[in-house]
């Protein structure tokens, strides 16, 4: 009797969790009586078609995001094959877009990444790949609470972590995942759920 | 039941499960997680087109005899082949280790299992020592 109450109990604490919206994650402050969360700032990035993408086209959408450079021999691909599930289980809704930024502006040309994209069969009017002068990159990943920065002693140049971001609509970050553990991604699906239900409501 | 047939039937499920989990080329495995599932993947299965599956495709299966090369000194990518990012070498490999690798992923994926010898290995980086 003391298990079911126990039981009862549990599922009672885990079914509140559920309901709860995610949070807004960052610091925020407040001003004039108003809180002020934290936000991804403007920018403008090349994407894999040479064209400078901003906030605007991100407009009225949410995004997943991470960060890579095609020539790392450590964590990306890992990475990239957790961002290819989401894509295939989000790819034909609307309010969802993939972006993914290259913090390797040398040798990850527009040209590089369309090819990229293209052998690794995406729609880049969903999944976008942005770069950039490697500081713009760099400089932005701290707003996605990602480290990124060159690292001579690194394989590949680069030390960086392999965090899924979720971003929503008013550009809060709201949940993120580890994108090398696909047991951690897999709980992210259900934030992904959860945001996405905050707009379908 | 006595305790003789309980110990044999204990027995004989151990051995059923130990049969399912041996692994011929223990050290190939761990050197395959070491060194090539971060991009082929702990199942082979790569990444699209980017990086190839090695079960069983025909990418892996027609570059047979220049896989140890593959493997220690990497693959440059270049526009006239499919290969658009470089594989990194890994030249502190030995010849052994090598043919641990390639024993294990063929073991593990390729149909047409057969063990590749040392002495194929030694061969084949010879080959490609020449071809440089």
């Amino acid at each position: 009797m003391k298990q079911l109450a126990f039981l009862i109990l549990l599922s009672g604490f885990l079914s509140c969790k559920d309901q709860d919206p995610l949070p807004i994650l960052g610091r925020s402050f407040e001003e004039n009586g108003v809180t002020i969360h934290h936000t991804i700032p403007d920018f403008s990035l090349l994407n894999q078609d040479s064209v400078y993408v901003s906030n605007a086209d991100l407009e009225n959408h949410i995004y997943i995001s991470d960060f890579f450079f095609m020539s790392c021999p450590t964590i990306c691909p890992r990475v990239k094959k957790q961002m290819l599930r989401l894509y295939d289980t989000y790819k034909n809704d609307a309010l969802i877009k993939f972006v993914s930024h290259s913090i390797d502006g040398k040798r990850d040309t527009p040209s590089a990444l369309k090819q990229y994209a293209y052998n690794l069969d995406v729609d880049t009017e969903k999944w976008m790949f942005l770069t950039g002068n490697r500081g713009d990159v760099i400089d932005i990943a701290d707003d996605y609470f990602v480290a990124a920065f060159e690292d001579s002693d690194a394989p590949g140049g680069f030390d960086h972590s392999g965090k899924i971001i979720l971003v929503d609509k008013n550009r809060h970050v709201r949940a993120f995942c580890e994108g090398t553990d696909p047991d951690d991604v897999t709980e992210f699906f259900g934030d992904v759920q959860k945001l996405l239900n905050e707009y379908k409501k | 039941m006595n305790i003789k047939s309980k110990l044999v039937i204990s027995l004989l499920t151990l051995a059923a499960f130990s049969h399912c989990t041996y692994e011929p080329y223990p050290q190939g495995k761990e050197l395959y997680e070491a060194y090539c599932s971060n991009c082929h993947s702990s199942d082979g299965t790569g990444l699209k087109d980017l990086i190839p599956d090695i079960r069983n495709s025909t990418y892996y299966s027609t570059r047979k005899s220049q896989l140890a090369c593959i493997i220690k000194h990497g693959l440059v990518a270049q526009d006239s082949t499919q290969v658009i990012m470089d594989m990194p070498p890994a030249p502190k490999l030995s010849n052994f280790e090598i043919s641990n690798i390639i024993n294990y992923i063929n073991h593990q994926w390729n149909e047409d299992f057969k063990e590749v010898l040392i002495l194929d290995i030694d061969a084949d980086l010879e080959n490609c020592v020449n071809q440089k």
